[in-house]
């Protein structure tokens, strides 16, 4: 429940960093043409705030449920697990390419490294990989165990920022850190190296009972 | 149409086998799953064949899989899909992808729930 509590705090407070504006929100009366740009009203940022919700707190999205004419409703979970996964291609810049114009059906291609995630983004990631871990979501943990370590590594500073400052963020992202070695059957072998490189880095940023937790995990 | 997937598991092992006939297509292969967290036994209808899209096949190409509706694993994102051991899980079932390649093809139309699959332990 205290978990719950702190995590609904932050997703407020995560919610709130891309649905208000960022100055002072009583300096500029609202008019009819700020209010329609008014970032609240982005749908887009609100939309993820709903699957952000309704994924932690296992809500059965009112968009994915059907109604037939003898009143019985059906909740289509595939197109809800579809829109949750599609929030996390969004948050890991992963761009998704159908009907490709070269002839195939489909491609599936990362973004180049010149996409820089922004610290909002890896909040929202990492609470991805919270709420994943939480609910034993096993297509997002799989995900995550692929990808979050490369985005760790050309992120770090900002990965450990946000880390800080969102501690309930820590055991699961360094779970998802830890089971990228070995995963797949792949990089195993880097785990050493990483942990060369990191431990001291995470220690001094996170502290040294969250940094050595975290290390553990790691191990 | 109606498509049955049976999954015998050993918990003991962490492996099992993955059994499916529909017409001239069998499939009996082994399977691997999370030792630690397995879904529950039971009977999983209204499945899906569908496509995992933020993770590829050996082409490079979305992954080809069978979705098991959250509500009914109480958990989120479960699927049948290509691996080559346990470490290929979290608490999805994984076979070789050819055998997955093989039994996805079959099933049509995609994107419907149209797949029963039944989990047992030995």
């Amino acid at each position: 429940m205290f978990k719950y509590s702190i995590t609904l705090l932050s997703l407020a407070f995560v919610s709130a960093c891309t649905t208000q504006p960022t100055g002072n929100t009583h300096s500029t009366p609202y008019t009819h043409s700020t209010i329609n740009s008014h970032p609240a009203l982005n749908t887009h940022a609100n939309s993820d705030s709903n699957i952000f919700i309704n994924k932690l707190l296992k809500i059965n999205d009112p968009q994915f449920i059907t109604q037939a004419s003898d009143g019985t409703s059906t909740y289509h979970s595939l197109n809800a697990y579809k829109a949750w996964e599609a929030l996390y291609i969004r948050y890991t810049k992963r761009d998704l390419v159908d009907n490709v114009t070269d002839g195939s059906t489909d491609s599936l291609k990362q973004r180049s490294s010149d996409k820089e995630l922004t610290k909002t983004e890896i909040k929202k990631l990492l609470l991805i990989g919270y709420i994943a871990k939480l609910h034993a979501d096993g297509a997002t943990s799989q995900s995550l165990s692929s990808d979050l370590t490369p985005l760790y590594n050309s992120h770090s500073t900002s990965f450990l920022q946000v880390m800080t400052e969102l501690p309930f963020l820590i055991p699961s992202t360094c779970y998802f850190l830890g089971n990228h070695f070995g995963f797949e059957d792949k990089h195993a072998d880097k785990k050493t190296p990483f942990l060369k490189a990191n431990a001291a880095l995470l220690v001094t940023a996170l502290g040294a009972e969250q940094g050595n937790a975290c290390l553990e995990k790691i191990r | 149409m109606s498509y049955i997937i049976e999954v015998q598991r050993n918990l003991l092992k962490g492996t099992g086998t993955l059994t499916y006939t529909f017409g001239t297509v069998s499939v009996s292969t082994t399977c691997w799953f999370e030792q630690a967290n397995p879904i529950p036994a039971k009977r999983y209808t209204g499945c899906y064949a569908t496509h995992m899209n933020s993770k590829t096949n050996s082409k490079g190409k979305k992954r080809e899989a069978i979705y098991l509706p959250d509500e009914q694993t109480g958990r989120g994102g479960i699927f049948i899909h290509m691996g080559n051991s346990a470490a290929w899980s979290e608490g999805c079932i994984v076979i070789k992808e050819a055998q997955v390649i093989k039994m996805w093809n079959s099933i049509h139309p995609k994107e419907t729930n149209n797949v029963t699959v039944i989990v047992k332990n030995a």
